[in-house]
């Protein structure tokens, strides 16, 4: 299965969800031209990220007509994209929605929400509780990891002891400089990060970051496609709006397997069983 | 203080005033250019994103200000290749304490640097240009500037950046050398330096305010770090007793949705464009 495969690597306007699904339109409208199959947006694409109390203002449920647009571009190509779910239960998330076929599904609720230093997630938003893969017609198993929850090795895994083959990092990912260093170390420990997990589950990685600012904060861009090797396929510009294209071949995953079979040789039922041990010990 | 990679910077503030100067609706800006190297790092840095054009550098002297700081501004003015006014603020400054014979230094600095404020919010509005901020991170930490005067503004670049720092990327982006190296003073009566009337030099202070603020060390770590203790008092008293410059007025809570308090939105809550 080879699949031709978009990071739409783009900038928002902050809480104005019509803006946005605008933008996106005319990027998926350009992809299916260009004869893509699946297309990817960065964190938060449909909202902006910094958005506060305008999370409760706009937040949709998947089912809402204003999708209408992307769910009609779905029967040419599927669209993966970040935006603000309002659930049954009126709970606001920060999750990943799919669009493919003409259907829409929220596919992934964001389960770590960093609330430290510049971030303030959780008062805006509710986390996440489950980690599950989604299905695709043309990629298979897949998996979705939103920003911070790339900070935690419990999404990569667990979405690739499911079976997932592409695990999407979609990020929105706010520079600093690094006090010791004086350098950009951020987007370092992210490439670190996309190779780490592409190498030690064999899966490819599509990280989806975004540019521009929202009053003092600036997005570096930087997204990136890498190998079930751990390879650099392909990079995007930092600080501008760009977009970058892959195949995406499943016999990849399968060559890097037959290469080394380190992933397949994880022991589910050994760290289950360390788990319990370690959590029976904790409440003793 | 470490030091930054000054080509890094120049790009993430580049597309900082860029970005926030256009999604504010806007394609020019206007700022104060004094001569020290503050508003000239601002000034460069707004002449690379926006283009010389766009840019309008105001030099705004009272009788008693140095002549090499307008000698100064004009050199950068040139070397940048931008438009630039000279807007005299003697005349405005002198007729307001024409009945206030006795005030002190600190009113008159005050009034100029508030009557610099309402020059260039003139312009803003006159010639619909964004207000760009020219005050650096050891002078809003320190509470060194006047509150609705030279610390106003609609975006200011450099506040993140100590005075050291700014005299690097100063360097950095090829400022003239006279503006760098330079004494520094606010230039508000004959004589001023900074350094003399805070009683300390900015190398020491950013020194201490790195491992204060950066580090977030404890008075003890600091101590045992030879810090001396009337030094790390005093400068601790005027980051705390200065903070009311670097918010928004209080408002009392009444109603279940208060400005400030749990009325949040960015500055750039573009909800409705």
């Amino acid at each position: 299965m080879k699949t031709k495969l978009r990071v739409a690597q783009i900038g928002g306007v902050l809480a104005n969800f019509d803006a946005n699904l605008e933008q996106h339109l005319s990027q998926v409208e350009a992809a299916i031209r260009d004869g893509i199959e699946f297309i990817v947006f960065p964190e938060l694409s449909l909202s902006g990220y910094n958005v506060q109390d305008a999370a409760q203002d706009i937040a949709l449920p998947i089912t809402d007509k204003r999708f209408e647009p992307l769910r009609a571009l779905s029967k040419h190509i599927s669209i993966l994209c970040g935006g603000i779910e309002l659930s049954d239960d009126f709970g606001v998330y920060n999750a990943a929605f799919f669009f493919e076929d003409g259907e829409a599904r929220v596919v992934h609720r964001k389960v770590f929400l960093p609330t430290y230093g510049m971030f303030e997630e959780l008062r805006y938003f509710s986390a996440g509780q489950r980690i599950v893969p989604f299905h695709s017609k043309r990629l298979g198993t897949l998996g979705v990891a939103i920003c911070e929850d790339n900070w935690h090795v419990t999404l990569p895994y667990l979405l690739a002891m499911q079976g997932t083959k592409v695990l999407f990092s979609l990020i929105a990912s706010p520079l600093r400089i690094d006090i010791e260093t004086g350098e950009l170390s951020i987007a370092k420990t992210w490439e670190m990060m996309t190779r780490t997990y592409s190498n030690l589950f064999s899966i490819y990685v599509v990280m989806a970051n975004r540019v521009g600012n929202e009053d003092g904060l600036s997005y570096w861009g930087g997204s990136e496609i890498i190998s079930p090797s751990g390879h650099l396929i392909t990079k995007a510009k930092t600080f501008e709006p760009d977009s970058i294209d892959a195949i995406i071949d499943l016999q990849e995953v399968k060559r890097a397997r037959l290469r080394s079979s380190h992933f397949l040789d994880e022991d589910l039922r050994l760290f289950a069983s360390e788990l319990t041990r370690i959590l029976n010990a904790q409440h003793k | 203080m470490h030091h930054l990679n000054y080509a890094t910077v120049e790009t993430i503030l580049v597309n900082f005033i860029r970005n926030e100067v256009h999604q504010s609706g806007f394609t020019k800006v206007v700022l104060g250019l004094s001569g020290g190297v503050d508003s000239a790092v601002s000034c460069a840095l707004a002449t690379r994103a926006l283009g010389k054009e766009n840019v309008l550098a105001v030099m705004m002297p009272y009788k008693t200000s140095s002549a090499d700081s307008l000698s100064d501004a004009q050199c950068l003015i040139e070397q940048l290749g931008i438009a630039s006014e000279r807007r005299e603020i003697t005349a405005t400054v002198d007729a307001f304490f024409s009945d206030k014979p006795d005030a002190n230094h600190l009113r008159r600095g005050n009034v100029m640097s508030r009557t610099r404020m309402i020059t260039l919010y003139d312009i803003s509005a006159r010639d619909s240009r964004l207000v760009i901020g020219t005050s650096n991170k050891t002078e809003l930490l320190l509470g060194y500037g006047t509150l609705f005067g030279d610390m106003a503004s609609a975006i200011n670049p450099i506040g993140d950046l100590y005075k050291t720092q700014v005299w690097e990327l100063a360097k950095h982006l090829q400022i003239p050398s006279s503006i760098i190296e330079k004494k520094p003073s606010a230039d508000l009566w004959e004589g001023q330096s900074d350094e003399a009337e805070l009683g300390f030099t900015y190398q020491e202070v950013d020194a201490l305010l790195y491992k204060l603020i950066e580090l977030r060390l404890h008075d003890e770590e600091l101590r045992a770090d030879g810090v001396p203790p009337e030094f790390l008092a005093k400068v601790k008293r005027l980051v705390v007793r200065n903070q009311f410059k670097r918010l928004m007025p209080v408002i009392a809570k009444i109603s279940p949705r208060t400005l400030g308090i749990d009325f949040r939105y960015a500055r750039d809550w573009q909800a409705v464009k």
